[in-house]
């Protein structure tokens, strides 16, 4: 499964807001089939990265490539015609839209070569991912989506991102607010995901979903990369431990 | 202090407690453990006054306070500090801080109280102009405990502390509560996270599917098989 | 769903028989209401289906109204060609000012659009062309006839392009941006371009209605044409009936026309208070709308409790 191709690119991304500088001088790359964890305090640019290589804001400096296509000046839609996608840290359900619906949407304006363009091929599509990602049993549900509860939520959000077929997802805090028994099931359906061809960038701070998931992590401290590689190494590097996981968590038996 | 006798609640049509009883006395720190949708914001919610209780009773110092409007039970000394923060983000720090003070007259102690607090959080005063809306998270959670806080509450319950935020936040935050709970304020704490509910509480409840499962000691709670299995994932 | 179809089919039929069989009385009132339907299913689509509230629709009204009345009359074209124009203009009116005002969110666009009916009347007001403010007259037609037939095609042609949103990629595209734009943004959808065409499509059928009204009444006069008080109307019936669904404004056009129009005959203050009564109680009671409400069986005294409690008024 593990590709040696390059296939996506991040390349000196800056984002500046007035007179603070959210994101800086940040490059990492990922190879096909790679789960990246990206990990670091609030506050530490995490999110605006994925803003920037999203297309939600635009670059300051830098730029980004997916399998070689620059995609710095690209309009979001156009960035997920490509087959990046991304969930959101507060989860952004199509509240009045029904279960089944918020996921047709993904399939029916994701990636470009994707398929399901059509209302009935988006909908078999989305019924698919709902069972993939646990949520059968709301696929001809009539409520509205509000109506699920939190990691229900979090897996809706899961699988309309899935629906868009992306090539690259990029996870923000999903396991934000779910207990051990959910993050578990959770990992396990991210590598379900990952085998099944996506590339995955994983924002967390649950240590324990990085370290069960992530071929490699970059740690953002202010903005700029700290440190990058396998999840042991750097989880144990004395600037990260200073800077983000503090002493309860090199106290605890995990460290 | 706070005594909640064998409560039902939920929300219109859809009951989430049945038969919930707990106790948190005067001078202690005790937590309620369980997963999503087992009712922890429900119970919350419902001694604060957003529920009105379906059977049951919630009594402070004896008195029962069920049905009483959110504004009088803050006024008789409980204060939560909700999931989410919930801030004012287009407010300054400061002046959500004060805004926790709302019900309270006396200006004097209201300002000793402001200092007290941000001398608790120093992160706090360093951004006391800035909007909350722009704060990270972990900033977000010191200044909505510290809003809290500045209703001088004699009990403080806390939903949903460690969510989104990293490890190392946390530390300031377990020892904050800690020095709070050393000041003399009652704390209930809802958490997820079992691990830093029982680091920081002395008694715990583990709610499951709206009833209480277990209850004890944390130190015992910790390693008691059932939670180790389903929380712990151990 | 063929249910709908043919009951549609059948109600059509029907009206196309009504002349025949009605006094000239009911038949204007008939083209005054499905004219209101027109502008409520208009309405419906950037307001209810995508989630801008425009507050400047009138002004596609009187421009399709105003192109229509002036290739009629200075330009002498057939009336049917006049009227695709009309509404041609409209459109691509509503798109031009859609560019510039669809970048605004909430009560920004809803003042944005307030400004585009005001500005417009007052050009209207100094053009020679438009009869300025003497007005424009148009040719006499004997019969009601014809726009009988005409504003019903139009509300036909409404509810059609209602009910294909509704079902189409573009449809469930618009409700996505209504329901989170950032997120909608983050699936794929082009927001802008289905924004503007929202706003463009919204603008011709108001325009259609607008040629289709001034040859009706004769007289165009830029006062009664570019009026806010046609915005608040076709707002009001929209998201009484239910805005964001097919046929909710048709059914808030007719109740409302229906009880405005059937009590102005008995007494005229007496139409304008009920009116606004059952507005205020639909709001506080079923704020999904009149068609959610009986769609879904809510309307027992506990539902329509729950939902005053619910919605927090």
């Amino acid at each position: 499964m593990m590709a040696d191709a390059v296939l996506f690119e991040a390349k000196g991304v800056t984002k500046r807001f007035g007179g603070l500088t959210a994101v800086s001088d940040v490059s990492f790359a990922l190879r096909e089939g790679e789960i990246l964890g990206l990990i670091g305090p609030n506050g530490s640019g995490k999110t605006t990265l994925v803003n920037v290589l999203t297309g939600a804001t635009g670059y300051s400096a830098g730029n980004a490539t997916l399998n070689g296509r620059a995609l710095r000046g690209l309009p979001p839609h156009r960035i997920c015609g490509l087959g990046i996608g991304r969930t959101f840290q507060v989860v952004k359900p199509f509240r009045s839209l029904t279960v089944l619906e918020n996921v047709m949407v993904g399939g029916l304006f994701g990636r470009d070569d994707g398929g399901a363009r059509d209302v009935a091929a988006a909908r078999a599509r989305a019924a698919e991912t709902l069972a993939l990602c646990g949520l059968g049993q709301h696929v001809d549900s009539l409520l509205a989506a509000d109506s699920l509860n939190v990691p229900e939520r979090k897996r809706l959000e899961l699988a309309r991102a899935l629906a868009m077929r992306p090539r690259l997802l990029f996870l923000d805090e999903v396991m934000a607010g779910l207990n051990t028994g959910e993050i578990d099931e959770a990992v396990t359906l991210i590598k379900r995901i990952r085998d099944g061809g996506v590339t995955l960038v994983v924002i967390e701070h649950v240590m324990k979903a990085i370290r069960s998931l992530c071929d490699r992590v970059v740690v953002l401290y202010n903005g700029a990369k700290l440190t990058e590689g396998p999840p042991d190494q750097v989880l144990h590097h004395p600037d990260v431990i200073s800077a983000y996981l503090g002493r309860r968590y090199k106290e605890s038996k995990h460290a | 202090m706070l005594e909640v006798r064998n409560l039902s609640a939920g929300y219109g049509d859809i009951q989430i407690l049945r038969d919930v009883s707990l106790s948190v006395g005067a001078g202690e720190i005790v937590t309620l453990i369980g997963s999503n949708g087992a009712g922890k914001s429900t119970l919350l919610n419902t001694v604060c006054g957003i529920l009105r209780p379906l059977a049951g009773s919630v009594l402070l110092d004896g008195q029962d306070i069920g049905g009483r409007s959110p504004e009088q039970i803050v006024g008789l000394g409980l204060t939560q500090v909700p999931e989410g923060r919930r801030l004012f983000p287009n407010m300054t720090i400061r002046e959500n801080l004060l805004m926790g003070a709302y019900r309270r007259r006396q200006t004097a102690e209201v300002a000793s109280d402001l200092a007290r607090i941000l001398a608790l959080f120093p992160r706090l005063q360093e951004r006391l102009q800035q909007r909350a809306g722009t704060l990270s998270g972990g900033e977000q959670q010191m200044c909505a405990i510290g809003r809290g806080l500045m209703a001088k509450p004699r009990l403080l319950m806390l939903d949903e502390l460690s969510l989104g935020l990293a490890p190392i936040v946390l530390d300031i935050l377990t020892d904050a509560i800690r020095e709070v709970h050393r000041a003399g304020t009652a704390i209930l704490l809802v958490e997820q996270d079992v691990a830093v509910a029982c680091d920081i509480a002395q008694t715990g409840y583990v709610l499951e599917n709206g009833r209480v499962a277990l209850s004890g000691p944390t130190a015992q709670l910790r390693v008691d098989p059932h939670v180790q299995k389903l929380y712990l994932g151990l | 769903m063929p249910i709908t179809i043919i009951v549609g089919a059948a109600v059509c039929v029907l009206l196309a028989a009504a002349p025949a069989l009605l006094s000239p009385f009911l038949i204007q009132f008939l083209i005054n209401f499905f004219m209101l339907a027109v502008l409520a299913e208009s309405w419906n689509i950037i307001g209810g289906f995508t989630g801008y509230a425009s507050f400047g629709n009138a002004g596609f009204f009187g421009v399709g109204a105003y192109t229509t009345g002036i290739l009629l009359t200075v330009g002498k074209l057939p009336f049917a060609l006049a009227l695709l124009a009309g509404g041609a203009v409209a459109m691509a009116f509503a798109a031009l000012i859609g560019t510039a005002v669809l970048r605004l969110k909430g009560q920004y666009f809803a003042i944005a659009t307030l400004g585009v009916t005001e500005t417009t009347r007052e050009i209207v007001y100094n053009l020679n062309i438009t009869g300025g403010g003497g007005g424009l007259s148009l040719p006499m037609v004997r019969s009601p006839l014809p726009f009988f037939y005409l504003m019903l095609a139009v509300l036909v042609a409404a509810v059609l392009i209602n009910l294909w949103i509704a079902r189409s990629r573009f449809g469930y595209g618009l409700r996505a941006i209504r329901e989170d734009e950032d997120a909608a943004a983050a699936m794929g959808i082009p927001t802008a371009r289905y924004k503007t065409l929202a706003f463009a499509l919204s603008g011709g059928l108001a325009g259609l209605a607008g040629g289709v009204f001034g040859y009706w009444i004769t007289f165009l006069d830029p006062g009664e044409v570019f009026k806010v008080s046609w915005t608040i109307r076709m707002i009001i019936m929209a998201v009484f009936g239910g805005a964001g669904t097919v046929l909710g404004p048709l059914l808030g056009s007719a109740v409302l026309v229906a009880i405005f129009e059937g009590l102005s005959t008995q007494l005229e203050t007496l139409a304008e208070l009920c009116n606004g009564l059952v507005v205020i109680a639909v709001v506080l009671f079923m704020p999904q709308g009149l068609i959610d409400a009986i769609a879904h069986r809510r309307l027992s005294p506990r539902k329509l409790l729950q939902n005053l409690r619910q919605y927090r008024i």
